[in-house]
């Protein structure tokens, strides 16, 4: 604040005061109880007779501080209001503008494509969806016309109609892979070790530093295939290990680029769901054989491909993270972590441990022990480790050739919870997590473990 | 300074409004006849309103008042038992708590309060009739409010009359033989007739608010909480009224003073510092200095003579 000159102070203490109100008009002031012009009058004896600020000053000092007061009486116009009233006019021309002018997209559009893609994805891999096959072209190929009118902007509806087609297709397939969905919901769930060809296979999002180097690595084989497929592939394999909030921002770019009509893109997700990979020993026959997929179809769809693998991945991921979010509110048994050790799968498929040996063509039944149920499973290189119910633990030290029973406790007496989900962070370093919230970690390989405190 | 006005109720133009009242006012129960209602509504509006009061004015003034403790406060004026039971009931406490509040002191303060009742009673006056202060109430604001009001009335007067019977001792004790002269606080002698004239007038430009709040802040040295107390406003709008109202007036000041012929520059030192306040005598000060150099110099000399 600015110095208040002393002679302003001195001219204003040297006025003199009229003639005083009395106590009714002090009061009535102090109750805000005058009308406009009295109250002018009354402040103006106050601004220049101490004595009367002082009654007032006396008599506001004693009211009681739940008094309840009238607020003082305004006159005239207030800028203030009027400044507040030119804000929301324009707030409100704005949202006119927008709701009038701006793009109208069919948002409705996405979860229905979503929900088919999804219901395509598990089917992909086993070899009984010949049947459905014919049918399944031939809704893609009435997708992909619906899709065209879309483009002339008739879009919305004929495409929820193919995407509903494809939804009734695919049908029979997931309900014959029901375990499989619940499977591959989860896929990414325990992603801590090993990771790779069996997500890139299905264009699934994986997280661990494995993951990352292998999908590294196919970035850059992607970004040799087709010119008009390197943009989505560029878009697809940028991110294949994002954050949570990143995996978000893709979903969402992948809705807005879904909005945009594209017929061939439509049709690229039914063949590619319809006509799934067949099981490819290692990631070089992987890569070959999408590039393969890509070259066979024909030139105008090969971003198609490339789309809709991006679009199968995006979905997964999106799932993934739901599940990820929601594992430890799932059943135990559900709760299944696959991962490569080599050229080897694992995965939990009720309550039993499976390996597969051919990308998940078949797969063997590969319990430590019986009569338990097992619910977790994680690899890194030649080290397993399975858990399963009430704290049992097992590792193989040799890609599952021989296993040993790990005991968290030291011995067999304390009931523990169920275990669900093994972190490796490295050979010695390895977390056991229970259903209660416990984490057992061992840095000696497995060989004594010491429970974590709780974090707040 | 209540309106001199020679407004005259119209009974019949506002028997409907004044038998609503009357009825809100629960007159009845003290044994306040219509008549007399409408007699102290006449007097209320007699000291009140202007003569050229609009019905709706009129209307408007009398739908607004404390109709019920104004008839309290006749009824008991009037020496109605009920009514003072009532009244006792009502405010004894309120009235010891503000005595408390204005004197900040248990004692005085109850003593302040109880004082005021005689008062409120009425005292038979030199013609033999007995006046209570609570004629003196006219509804506009609250019973209680006017109370406080009155009790701190009194606090001043009785803080006023005291302190001129301070005995000597008291002020020794205080330490008022060692007060400093006021040159900062108090009225300075302006000798710039200039400088006067624009102040006064950049004063009047201000709102009477403005003005009560300079008054209240800087003459009063009352803090934000309490001009805002009184004005039942947010502490915040005082800060920011203050804030304004000092640049205002400065900004008028200087204005005036650059249009009688002084340079920006001067106008500023002029605002912010007037020498001519500072009781220094700068001729004797720098005297004294050139007097004290000297003989230091001629002591230094001397004494190097005698080295």
């Amino acid at each position: 604040m600015e110095k208040f000159p002393d002679i302003a102070k001195a001219r204003l203490a040297a006025q003199r005061p009229g003639p005083h109100p009395d106590a009714e008009q002090l009061s009535a002031f102090s109750e805000n109880a005058l009308g406009t012009g009295e109250r002018e009058s009354v402040l103006a004896h106050l601004a220049t007779c101490v004595d009367c600020r002082d009654i007032v000053g006396l008599a506001a000092a004693g009211r009681p501080s739940d008094a309840a007061v009238a607020k003082p009486a305004r006159g005239g116009f207030r800028w203030a209001t009027f400044q507040w009233a030119s804000v929301a006019a324009s707030v409100a021309i704005v949202t006119i503008a927008v709701l009038v002018v701006g793009p109208r997209q069919p948002k409705r559009e996405q979860p229905a494509n979503e929900t088919a893609q999804l219901k395509q994805e598990p089917a992909s891999p086993a070899p009984a969806v010949a049947p459905s096959e014919s049918a399944a072209n031939e809704a893609a190929n009435r997708a992909g016309k619906s899709a065209l009118k879309a483009a002339t902007n008739e879009g919305v509806a004929p495409r929820r109609e193919a995407d509903a087609k494809l939804d009734r297709d695919s049908k029979p397939k997931a309900k014959a892979e029901s375990g499989y969905v619940a499977d591959g919901v989860n896929i990414t769930d325990g992603g801590f070790g090993g990771i790779g060809v069996y997500s890139r296979v299905y264009g699934s999002k994986s997280s661990g530093g494995a993951g990352n180097a292998a999908a590294n690595d196919e970035k850059k084989q992607a970004d040799t295939a087709a010119p008009a497929a390197k943009s989505a592939s560029a878009a697809q394999y940028s991110n294949v290990a994002p954050s949570p909030r990143q995996t978000d921002s893709l979903v969402g770019g992948r809705i807005a680029g879904e909005n945009r009509p594209a017929p061939a893109t439509v049709q690229a997700q039914t063949n590619a769901a319809q006509a799934p990979p067949a099981p490819v020993a290692d990631k070089e026959e992987l890569q070959k054989r999408t590039q393969n997929e890509i070259g066979k179809d024909q030139q105008p769809t090969a971003a198609s491909v490339a789309a809709s693998t991006e679009s199968v991945e995006l979905s997964k991921a999106r799932v993934a993270q739901k599940a990820a979010k929601g594992a430890s509110a799932t059943s135990a048994g559900i709760v299944s972590t696959r991962f490569d050790s080599g050229t080897v799968l694992w995965r939990i498929a009720s309550g039993h441990i499976q390996s597969s040996v051919n990308s998940g063509a078949s797969w063997q039944d590969r319990n430590p022990a019986k009569d338990v149920q097992w619910t977790a499973v994680a690899a890194l290189g030649q080290q397993i480790w399975v858990g399963g119910k009430s704290g049992a633990v097992w590792v193989s030290r040799d890609a599952g050739q021989s296993w040993a029973k790990v005991s968290l406790t030291g011995d067999d007496i304390v009931p523990l919870g169920d275990v669900t989900s093994i972190k490796i962070a490295n050979p010695l370093l390895a977390d056991v997590l229970l259903g209660n919230g416990d984490d057992w970690q061992t840095t000696d390989g497995g060989k004594s473990f010491r429970l974590l405190p709780k974090k707040p | 300074m209540p309106p001199t006005s020679t407004f005259a109720l119209d009974r019949k133009r506002f028997a409907t409004l004044l038998g609503e009242l009357y009825e809100r006012s629960g007159g009845s129960k003290w044994g306040v006849s219509r008549d007399d209602f409408a007699k102290y509504l006449e007097a209320v509006t007699r000291k009140s309103l202007s003569s050229g009061a609009s019905e709706k004015e009129t209307t408007s003034f009398l739908s607004g008042l404390r109709i019920e403790e104004l008839v309290l406060a006749r009824a008991c004026s009037a020496g109605n038992e009920t009514a003072w039971e009532v009244f006792l009931t009502r405010f004894r406490e309120p009235l010891y708590n503000a005595g408390r509040a204005i004197a900040r002191d248990d004692a005085t303060g109850r003593e302040l309060a109880d004082s005021l009742y005689a008062d409120l009673y009425g005292m038979k006056s030199a013609d033999g009739e007995r006046r209570s202060k609570l004629d003196y109430y006219m509804g506009r604001g609250s019973l209680e409010g006017w109370l406080r009001t009155v009790l701190a009335q009194e606090f001043v007067n009785r803080f006023r009359s005291n302190k001129r019977l301070v005995s000597l001792e008291e002020q020794e004790e205080a330490g008022k033989q060692f007060v400093a002269a006021t040159a900062g606080h108090g009225v300075a002698v302006i000798q710039d007739a200039k400088l006067a004239a624009a102040t006064d007038e950049a004063l009047r430009a201000l709102e009477a608010e403005e003005k009560f709040i300079l008054a209240s802040y800087f003459l009063d040295d009352r803090t934000l909480a309490e001009i805002a107390r009184m004005l039942n406003v947010h502490e915040s709008t005082i800060s920011r009224k203050l804030e304004r109202s000092v640049k205002r007036l400065r900004s008028e000041i200087r204005n005036a003073l650059l249009k009688t012929g002084m340079s920006r520059r001067q106008a500023e030192e002029t605002l912010d510092a007037d020498v001519r306040d500072l009781a220094v005598d700068v001729c004797t000060a720098l005297g004294r200095e050139r007097n004290l150099q000297e003989s230091g110099m001629k002591s230094f000399q001397a004494g190097k003579g005698e080295d």
